[in-house]
């Protein structure tokens, strides 16, 4: 696994209700690339508690990419976007919506709401750790994140 | 008594100045003695060289001495005698002389005195005189008129034959009596007594004019009547009426034929007068000369005002009619339609010509056919409506348009309709014209539903149109309170009753009940037609809403159950990969059982997906490049086709109109499938996929050689999930419902055609392309 660029690992933000998905991620992660440390909220509500850094989260980590999925509890992924993505605090951090939803409307809206990509959940595990392996290489390695 | 001197010189002067010749002659000798200078100038000499002459030598060469010595003795003995001499003049011409002689004694001596008188122009005057009358005989004679030639005190002198065959008696009993004959009684020409002094003979001569061509019926003793013209002229002789000249033409035929005209024109005038038209003549400039005719009634004209007004005038404002005459009076023949103030009528101007081709008068005839366009007007109305009734897609419309139509048919009416309600056996209100609904509102009342034992629902049953001329007479009347009284009652089939009513009684006319009836039964056929589509439109929207469900179904099934599947797949790669080198062989099947069926689900579900998706994702159809397609899906299946060693024979693949992805997935489906199964014992696996147009589908062809589709499974191959076994390349047993559902998508058909052992061939149907446009991949 390699390190970011200064050296310190790779704060990402889980956002995903299911707990199987969840691990999943942690498991494609481990095997990733990329230095990381995963925080993981189970719903919008407290995806959105974690990035302002309120209450219990208030020492948590600016997170440097945001997995999101759409179908949450409570707050779902759109609704995040659109709080996150008119903070001006916020709107920086990059955000990958990964979902299982292949709805034309959902991946049209997502956009819409400014989200940076969006991924489907494949259906296998190679599958799946194919794609965040991808994310990783991507949005933590070739591409430029905004400064702090 | 012996004369005096004075009268002897006067004898002498008388003598002398006498312009007869004179000649004295002895008896005795025959000689002349004395001659007067008349004589002299008779014979041309001196009357002296005359004496002492014999007669005979100035007599003429026929009349000898002898006779003269005759003629001279007979006056000497019998005291006078008389000749007569034809004598050649001095120059020629012939003259007649009448000679008198006379004894007489002259101074005591016997002598005999000839007195000649030159009677030639006597003569002539007399011959002339004599012609005249033979003409004039000849004349009267011959003449065809009856001539009655009457004296001065009115006795008829002369008749001539006509005159006595048109008064039917002989001369004898005319000449003599007087102007009227006694038998004879005159008449006027009427037949009514005629007085006296109208009688043409008496006018003549008390007023001394001519009577021309009067008229009077003369009455025969016999009874029978001549109707004759009479002309009198009278005849002046020194100022004086000498005689009066009648003249008699029997016009009786004449007077007949006229009388029969004047019965035929009083006819014909009789006839035009009454005729529904109007009926005119104009002059040569387009003046009025007659107008007639029923049709002036309609115009607010009486029978010959106009004449004498030029058309040009009268109908200055009217164009139409301006032109019309004028073309007319330019000699063409004109039919035109003219409307005058809210009429409308149909003219024929004729151009009339004498014998020298020139234009005389222009005839015509204008025929009121306000009504009849009136009507032919709503008729064409009623032809377009009806379209609209036929192309009225509900129950409700129909009714709408129907009313629409019967109330353009008959105005004043009211007009309504009702529907059958057959669960609580009554005709309930469906609908009326506004003014209907006005009309009710103005009595205060509503319209009520029809019910079962009333006279309206029994013609509702009856199923006839029905005229009700007084709906007051009716026995049991559904609504005895509104005041209306014909009505027709036209039942539509089924389903309702059309109503049409009045207040007046009698009010329809058999055209509007006709053109009703019509309506009704286009109406009914119309309603027929409008449930018919409702029914269909219903199934439709049932079908779709049912498909729309399932549709749904299909889709959030499937999409939810991917996830717990997900869920199984992944932990399961998961847990081979983490833990696989923990498992002994039980474990490992197992897993591989599990991970199996979890792949099969997902195959199902992604099968459903797709079969779901035909729908959701269905693309527009275009012109599409079959061949290309094939040799496209020919290439992405190279794997395949190669691990099978498999001969594929693509042959004509006509373009289509389809949803190119669609398409694409059924030739990939059924290539694959037939690439899977192909091949027999001895045979190389072989497919071959064909083409072939028709009218307006093209069929496809994909056929294999291998084991084919036994019979039993031929009939629920295409259905989802039911797996023959045979022919499912991915084992999904979707990918053939796939195929159909798109095909049907497409309008077209699929079947599949297999003997047992000689292979499958699997046939489809597809739009072909209608345009000539170039199909594009």
């Amino acid at each position: 696994m390699s390190e970011n660029t200064d050296g310190r690992p790779v704060e990402i933000l889980l956002a995903e209700d299911n707990p199987g998905d969840v691990k999943l991620t942690e498991k494609a992660l481990e095997r990733g690339k990329v230095l990381n440390n995963l925080h993981v909220v189970e719903n919008g509500v407290e995806a959105v508690k974690y990035l302002r850094q309120e209450g219990e989260y208030a020492d948590s980590p600016r997170p440097d990419l945001l997995l999101l999925d759409l179908n949450m509890p409570q707050k779902d992924g759109k609704e995040v976007l659109r709080d996150i993505k008119s903070d001006p605090e916020l709107r920086r951090i990059p955000v990958v919506v990964l979902t299982s939803s292949e709805a034309e409307e959902d991946i049209v809206e997502s956009y819409d709401l400014h989200a940076n990509a969006y991924l489907t959940k494949p259906v296998d595990f190679d599958g799946f750790i194919d794609v965040v392996s991808r994310v990783e290489e991507f949005w933590l390695t070739v591409v430029k994140r905004p400064p702090e | 008594m012996a004369s005096t001197d004075g009268e002897k010189q006067l004898h002498g002067e008388v003598f002398a100045a006498a312009p007869d010749p004179i000649f004295v002659h002895d008896p005795e000798t025959g000689r002349v003695t004395t001659a007067n200078p008349a004589a002299g100038d008779l014979l041309g000499v001196e009357p002296v060289a005359i004496e002492g002459m014999h007669v005979g030598e100035f007599s003429p060469p026929d009349f000898s001495t002898a006779d003269a010595n005759d003629l001279i003795r007979e006056a000497h003995e019998t005291g006078q005698s008389h000749v007569e001499w034809r004598v050649e003049g001095p120059d020629g011409e012939t003259r007649w002389t009448d000679v008198e002689l006379r004894s007489a004694t002259v101074d005591g001596a016997d002598r005999v005195v000839a007195y000649a008188r030159d009677v030639t122009e006597y003569r002539a005057a007399e011959r002339e005189h004599r012609t005249e009358r033979n003409l004039l005989d000849r004349l009267l004679d011959t003449s065809p008129t009856g001539i009655i030639i009457h004296d001065a005190d009115e006795s008829i002198q002369r008749t001539n034959e006509q005159a006595e065959s048109i008064l039917g008696v002989g001369r004898s009993e005319l000449v003599g009596e007087g102007a009227v004959p006694e038998q004879f009684r005159l008449l006027t020409i009427d037949g009514d007594p005629l007085e006296s002094v109208d009688s043409p003979v008496t006018q003549v001569l008390s007023t001394g004019e001519t009577v021309r061509n009067q008229e009077l019926t003369i009455e025969r003793g016999d009874g029978s009547r001549v109707v004759v013209s009479v002309s009198a002229t009278p005849l002046y002789d020194d100022g004086e009426i000498v005689r009066v000249v009648v003249s008699l033409a029997d016009i009786t035929e004449r007077r007949e034929r006229e009388q029969r005209r004047k019965e035929r024109n009083e006819q014909l005038r009789t006839l035009v007068d009454n005729l529904p038209v109007v009926v005119f003549t104009l002059d040569s400039e387009g003046i009025f000369t007659h107008s007639a005719g029923r049709g002036l009634a309609t115009l607010g004209l009486e029978p010959g005002e106009l004449e004498g007004v030029s058309v040009f005038d009268a109908y200055e404002e009217h164009d139409d009619i301006v032109e019309s005459a004028q073309r007319a009076l330019d000699g063409e023949e004109v039919r035109a339609t003219q409307k005058i103030r809210d009429l409308t009528f149909e003219t024929w101007y004729q151009p009339v010509y004498d014998e020298s081709g020139d234009l005389t008068n222009v005839v015509g005839v204008a025929r009121d056919i306000t009504t009849l366009r009136r009507r032919r007007e709503r008729v064409e109305r009623l032809s377009d409506t009806t379209r609209d009734l036929i192309y009225a897609d509900s129950v409700q419309e129909v009714a709408n348009v129907a009313m629409r139509i019967a109330e353009d048919i008959v105005d004043r009416t009211a007009v309504a309709m009702w529907t059958y309600d057959e669960e609580n056996e009554r005709l309930v209100p469906a609908g009326a014209t506004d003014a209907t609904l006005e009309f009710a509102a103005g009595l205060d009342e509503e319209i009520q539903p029809i019910e079962a034992g009333t006279d309206e629902m029994a013609f509702f049953e009856r199923g006839e149109t029905t005229y009700v001329e007084d709906y007051q007479q009716l026995d049991d009347p559904a609504n005895p309170q509104v005041p209306l009284r014909s009505m027709l009652l036209l039942p539509l089939g089924e389903y309702g009753l059309l109503f049409v009513g009045s207040e007046r009684v009698s009010e329809f006319d058999e055209t509007e009940r006709h053109m009703l009836e019509i309506l009704a039964s286009t109406a009914t056929a119309a309603l027929d037609r409008a449930e018919r589509s409702q029914q269909l439109r219903e199934y439709r929207e049932e079908l779709e809403r049912s498909n729309e469900s399932l549709q749904q179904f299909a889709y959030v099934a499937s999409h939810d159950l991917q996830e717990p599947l997900r869920m199984v797949s992944s932990y399961v790669d998961l847990l081979e990969s983490e833990y696989g080198d923990q498992f002994d062989e039980e474990a490992q099947e197992y897993m591989d059982f599990a991970v199996d069926g979890a792949r099969r689900m997902q195959a199902m579900i992604d099968g459903l997906l797709a079969y779901s998706r035909v729908q959701t994702e269905a693309e527009e159809f275009e012109p599409t490049d079959t061949e290309a397609l094939v040799e496209e899906t020919i290439g992405a299946l190279g794997m395949h086709i190669d691990e099978a060693d498999a001969e594929v024979v693509v042959g004509d693949l006509p373009a289509v109109e389809a949803d190119q992805n669609q398409l694409g997935q059924v030739f990939q489906n059924l290539v694959k499938n037939a690439v899977t199964y192909a091949g027999a014992e001895d045979e190389r696996p072989r497919i071959e996929i064909d083409g072939k147009r028709g009218d307006e589908m093209v069929t496809f062809r994909v056929s294999d050689n291998g084991p084919g589709i036994p019979e039993s499974s031929q009939g629920d191959i295409f259905e989802v999930f039911r797996r023959g076994g045979t022919h499912d390349a991915e084992g999904t047993g979707i990918g053939l419902p796939i195929c159909e559902r798109i095909v049907h998508r497409h309008g077209g058909d699929i079947r599949v055609e297999s003997i047992p052992g000689e292979g499958a061939t699997f046939v489809f149907t597809v739009p072909a392309v209608t345009t000539e446009d170039e199909p594009y991949v």
